[in-house]
């Protein structure tokens, strides 16, 4: 099927710039130090690796969010954030333009959960040269869904607009 | 029942009502059961089998993934998906997949259970499963499993599947680690693929082993058909409960995953085997 041209376009902006990745993983050999360092090599050179998200973190995931979440679904929340992973990338999943990846060791658990992400990365067990492949996929599904992102920004921004148009202004 | 416990809600193997007057037994799923004259009792244990599985598998998990990275420390180009079972670092690698396996063997079914709706279906290549799995089951070596097999996966290249990918491949496993059990020793290994037309196919192995005994049941629990091989009659068994709670969680009664078995005689003394694996989507 032939590719849209703003769709080109998009993919074409999105590789000029550096594209950020956030994964939150309780456990650290999950996401280990080398994983990161051969993925960095491989030039995803902005990757945030966090155990936990607290309420702070939250604040500035909302407020400047990277363009790809990684998250674990057990343990990296604080309870004033959320009560697991999943209500994180539920919340993160609508309140952002983020693309939201899923993980867990329970990887049949995570199907259950259709509306709160955008993809299930299913095999915890890499080796880093497994996780670039991983990575590889994640961001490909992320470019082609990218324009539908920034038509979701739109969307939400109209919103805003719309609700201080016909909210009182508190004067 | 009304007093059935949860998990019966949801079983599709039933394996209790072909139970015998005042039986008392254990499901796979860790039910107890005992038949009356007027029906079946059942009664979970009061910490059910699926919690503890699913926290088994929680703690085994964080332990392989430590193996991984310390392999990966070693090699950084090492990945899952290339085993050479002839490097020591490979072999630890491809060990933990089965340990993985073995894991998910003794959690997975309590897990399946929590699947109620529909799943992502993730396109495998199958010509890279069959050598994955093939490399990886001939780390393990003894005087009982086959020596010198040889693979001929030809035509399978170009085909991906669409199924649930987790069952799919860990059946593909299973075929091919029965395959190192008991196929004779420097014979071929084949597998093909059988298209449907309509967007569905059948994935066929084969291999030459000695003659199953006639009557014999494979697919039930505990059967083994050779008392001297590595194999304690669990496989075949877990692959076709496997095939079942996928066709019952997507409410497939006809058309669902299938595996089937012929087996025929020659007259040396050895027969081939062939499992089918059948109504596979076709991405």
């Amino acid at each position: 099927m032939k590719e849209p041209l703003q769709q080109k376009l998009g993919r074409f902006l999105i590789r000029r710039s550096r594209l950020r990745i956030c994964i939150v993983d309780d456990e650290e050999a999950c996401f280990p130090p080398l994983m990161l360092e051969v993925a960095e090599s491989a030039g995803y050179t902005d990757i945030e690796r966090l155990g936990i998200v607290d309420n702070k973190t939250l604040k500035r995931f909302l407020a400047d969010p990277p363009d790809i979440f990684i998250l674990d679904i057990k343990g990296v929340v604080t309870p004033d954030v959320a009560k697991s992973g999943f209500d994180l990338a539920k919340l993160l999943h609508e309140e952002t333009a983020a693309f939201i990846v899923i993980t867990s060791a329970h990887k049949f658990h995570l199907k259950d959960y259709h509306k709160s992400y955008d993809y299930v990365l299913n095999e915890k067990m890499m080796t880093a040269v497994e996780f670039i492949g991983e990575i590889a996929i994640i961001v490909d599904k992320y470019l082609s869904t990218k324009v539908r992102c920034y038509q979701k920004l739109v969307l939400k921004a109209g919103f805003k607009l719309g609700k201080r148009a016909v909210l009182p202004t508190g004067d | 029942m009304a007093n059935d416990p949860l998990v019966c809600l949801q079983c599709s193997a039933r394996s209790c009502e072909s139970s015998q007057l005042e039986e008392l037994g254990i499901c796979e799923y860790g039910v107890a059961y005992y038949r009356t004259g007027a029906g079946i009792e059942k009664k979970e244990s009061l910490v059910p089998l699926r919690l503890v599985s699913t926290n088994l598998r929680h703690e085994l998990h964080r332990y392989l993934a430590v193996i991984v990275q310390e392999v990966n420390k070693l090699d950084r180009h090492i990945s899952k998906e290339r085993i050479d079972p002839s490097r020591p670092l490979d072999r630890i690698l491809g060990s933990t997949v089965i340990i993985d396996h073995f894991v998910q063997m003794l959690t997975g079914v309590n897990e399946l259970h929590a699947v109620t709706g529909g799943t992502p279906e993730e396109a495998l290549h199958l010509e890279n499963i069959l050598e994955k799995y093939f490399s990886i089951h001939s780390i393990v070596r003894n005087e009982r499993r086959a020596k010198d097999l040889t693979s001929d996966f030809g035509g399978t290249a170009k085909v991906m599947v669409l199924a649930n990918r987790d069952v799919l491949e860990y059946v593909i496993s299973v075929l091919i680690d029965n395959v190192w059990k008991y196929a004779t020793s420097g014979t071929a290994v084949r597998v093909r693929v059988i298209l449907s037309g309509t967007g569905s196919a059948d994935i066929v192995f084969q291999n030459s082993s000695k003659p199953i005994p006639p009557g014999l049941d494979i697919f039930s629990q505990g059967t083994q058909a050779d008392l001297e091989s590595d194999g304690f009659g669990y496989g075949l068994y877990w692959a076709r409960i496997l095939f079942d709670y996928y066709n019952f969680n997507r409410d497939l009664q006809d058309g669902g995953l299938e595996l089937d078995h012929v087996q025929s005689v020659h007259e040396r003394g050895l027969a081939m085997q062939t499992f089918t694996i059948r109504n596979i989507s076709l991405a």
